[in-house]
């Protein structure tokens, strides 16, 4: 009696895991990436992101390259295409800010003024000219 | 250095208008790999890109881990087993229009450009030469072009079990819109 039941135990752990596996897969893995409903890594200023990249770059892509990082800041630039909608926070390095890329299936992206304070969250990508995050979506 | 350089040039080109440089830092980059198994798709909407209409020069350069896949496992199999982008994070292409008589920046229309650089893949540097399209129109400068890169050209090696999913050519579609 007791093995059949440790065999019909087995059994269900080993389909569960299975199962749950697969899950896990078609949900989180098969889906494109996305940072929505994630937890942040970081939490942090633009002008924080910036300084961070500025002052070692290659140490701050190691702490922020790929993470999910909620960035505070004033928007400076927006640019909307078909596509993406993407915005600029100010930091006060000037010249270079936070480049954060919305999909156009952002509500709200058309409400973006320039000179408003934005909260955002999305993966942080490196340095180029800005620091550049993707897959961004609008904490408040 | 390089962020000095960059800085530089960005504003020279902001304070002149004078000076006929043109910047995006929407750039669109797209690749497409293409086997019997399987098709994959990647594109990189932030990608910089620099047109200087006096000099003709034309520069790109992208973040590897902008690019943004159908699937988030084949992002990061991109990211850490083949583009290695820890180590090699961007990407960059520095080059000249080399037929600038036929091309004139005043004059709306769609014209044929033969651009030649130097392609920067994965810490490799190649020299390249491509054709494309540059429309010119009121307001805007569309800079466009599709070409091949082979992965092993730049040391990308791709392991056995994925070789045959991912196509020994990839095809390169470039699309940046400048405002004027």
């Amino acid at each position: 009696m007791s093995r059949k039941l440790l065999i019909i135990l087995i059994s269900f752990l080993l389909i569960a895991g299975i199962g749950g596996f697969l899950a896990y897969r078609m949900v989180f893995q098969d889906a494109p990436l996305s940072v929505e409903n994630e937890k942040a890594d970081f939490v942090i200023s633009a002008a924080a992101l910036v300084s961070a990249f500025e002052t070692n770059e290659s140490q701050a892509m190691k702490r922020y390259g790929g993470k999910i990082i909620e960035v505070h800041g004033e928007i400076d630039e927006i640019t909307i295409k078909e596509t993406s909608t993407t915005i600029v926070l100010k930091s006060p390095e000037d010249l270079f800010g936070v480049l954060c890329t919305f999909d156009s299936s952002v509500a709200n992206a058309g409400s973006f003024r320039k000179g408003s304070a934005i909260t955002v969250k999305g993966i942080c990508n490196g340095y180029l000219t800005d620091v550049a995050l993707n897959k961004c979506s609008l904490i408040k | 250095m390089k962020t000095i350089i960059f800085a530089a040039i960005l504003i020279l080109s902001t304070s002149f208008a004078s000076a006929k440089q043109y910047i995006t830092k929407t750039g669109q980059v797209k690749f497409y790999s293409h086997t019997p198994i399987e098709d994959i798709e990647a594109i990189n909407r932030q990608a910089v890109g620099i047109l200087d209409t006096e000099s003709g020069s034309m520069q790109f350069k992208l973040l590897i881990r902008s690019f943004e896949f159908e699937k988030a496992l084949m992002q990061e199999h991109f990211n850490e087993n083949f583009m290695e982008s820890d180590q090699y994070p961007k990407s960059s292409f520095e080059g000249s229009i080399m037929n600038p008589e036929e091309i004139d920046f005043e004059v709306p229309g769609t014209y044929v450009a033969d651009v030649s650089g130097n392609l920067t893949i994965h810490g490799v540097t190649k020299a390249i030469r491509v054709k494309g399209s540059i429309t010119v129109t009121k307001d805007e400068l569309i800079t466009k072009s599709t070409f091949k890169v082979n992965p092993t050209d730049y040391n990308i090696s791709i392991p056995e079990v994925t070789r045959k999913k991912i196509a020994n050519e990839i095809e390169v579609t470039v699309d940046a819109t400048y405002t004027r």
